[in-house]
């Protein structure tokens, strides 16, 4: 029998799932519409979570928001003055498991890193609710190729938000 | 060909994606203070939500969601007899605006499920409360492949059963008695 053969079918389940996986969830109200906003302001997100966690996940997703909305072009309303029309991104982090790379490493599936961040899209001049994004997130493989991914899924979490938001606003 | 063979029996072991019941989605306890007292209301629609797949995600498209809406309210007692003559106060909308099941265990799927409600007044014609309602529920499997399906059917039911329990509480609160 040639080992060689079955050596990539065994190395291979240890990359899957070293990506974090899930989509984002967006609800806009009936009758709402993101088009045109080019401020945004990016209240610090809240930990829902119920938990005191390792590090400050919750800034760190804020501080990523804050970046990644800049680096799309738009204005953070902390940063000019009398701006126009401005949406209001209020986010909390409603889940979050910092997983095991190691666990990962020896069954697939089993320590999970998990972020779940939920956002809330709201017109600052009215006061109106706009729209939700829930996105849920999860590295369940990978082993130890997913070390660190306890930090790096709050960069994907807080990209798909963005993604979202921009997607709307520019009408797509 | 032992390779199609042990890929045909996975395949089997694996199964199809079962289908969501509606009336596991109906949550269990409901508590209203009156509701022959109560104002009514009626389904108006109900939009979103996918039709399962050919692969083994399990997913509420939106007639199910529907029926266990509806068996909802039912039991709420807002769709109990409408007071002779007169018509319901509200017209609920509901939009499925995101689901997704992720597994996070060697058996653990947990659903995640978003839907967008709309209560309008009949009356007015004007919106007395819209919101989107989060939910989610983790459901655990006995043992692979099978049960792992299973789990795949509860997680996405328990999800729905949440949020239309919470959707009950939103509506109890918005909704006031005569």
């Amino acid at each position: 029998m040639n080992v060689k053969r079955f050596v990539p079918f065994l190395i291979c389940p240890l990359f899957i799932g070293s990506c974090a996986t899930g989509t984002p969830m967006t609800a806009i109200y009936e009758g709402a519409s993101l088009t045109g906003y080019k401020t945004v302001e990016i209240t610090p997100v809240s930990n829902d979570t119920g938990k005191t966690l390792d590090f400050d996940v919750a800034a760190a997703i804020t501080q990523h928001l804050r970046s990644l909305m800049q680096s799309k072009g738009y204005r953070l309303a902390d940063t000019v003055a009398g701006s126009d029309d401005v949406l209001i991104l209020k986010s909390s982090l409603a889940e979050y498991e910092s997983g095991s790379a190691l666990v990962r490493w020896f069954a697939t599936f089993e320590g999970a890193t998990i972020c779940t961040v939920r956002s809330s899209l709201i017109d600052k001049r009215t006061g109106n609710a706009l729209g939700e994004i829930i996105v849920p997130r999860i590295v369940s493989g990978g082993g130890l190729y997913s070390v660190g991914a306890d930090r790096w899924i709050l960069g994907v979490v807080a990209s798909d938000i963005v993604d979202e938001v921009d997607k709307r606003i520019r009408g797509r | 060909m032992r390779s199609l063979s042990l890929l045909l029996i996975v395949l089997a072991i694996s199964g199809c994606a079962p289908s969501v019941r509606p009336t596991s989605m109906i949550p269990s306890v409901i508590t209203r203070q009156d509701s022959s007292a109560g104002k009514t209301l009626v389904l108006a629609e109900v939009t979103g939500g996918e039709k399962p797949g050919l692969s083994n995600q399990v997913t509420i498209d939106k007639q199910a969601f529907r029926e266990a809406l509806l068996g909802t309210l039912e039991r709420a007692g807002f769709l109990a007899p409408t007071r002779k003559g007169e018509p319901a106060d509200y017209e609920l909308h509901a939009d499925i605006a995101g689901q997704l099941s992720l597994q996070i265990g060697s058996l653990a799927i947990r659903s995640h499920l978003l839907v967008s409600y709309r209560l309008i007044e009949r009356s007015t014609k004007k919106d007395v409360w819209k919101d989107a309602i989060y939910s989610k529920y983790q459901a655990e499997g006995k043992t692979y492949a099978t049960e792992l399906q299973k789990a795949r059917q509860e997680a996405v039911e328990g999800a729905v059963r949440e949020n239309l329990g919470q959707l009950i509480q939103r509506i109890e609160a918005v909704v006031k008695p005569r």
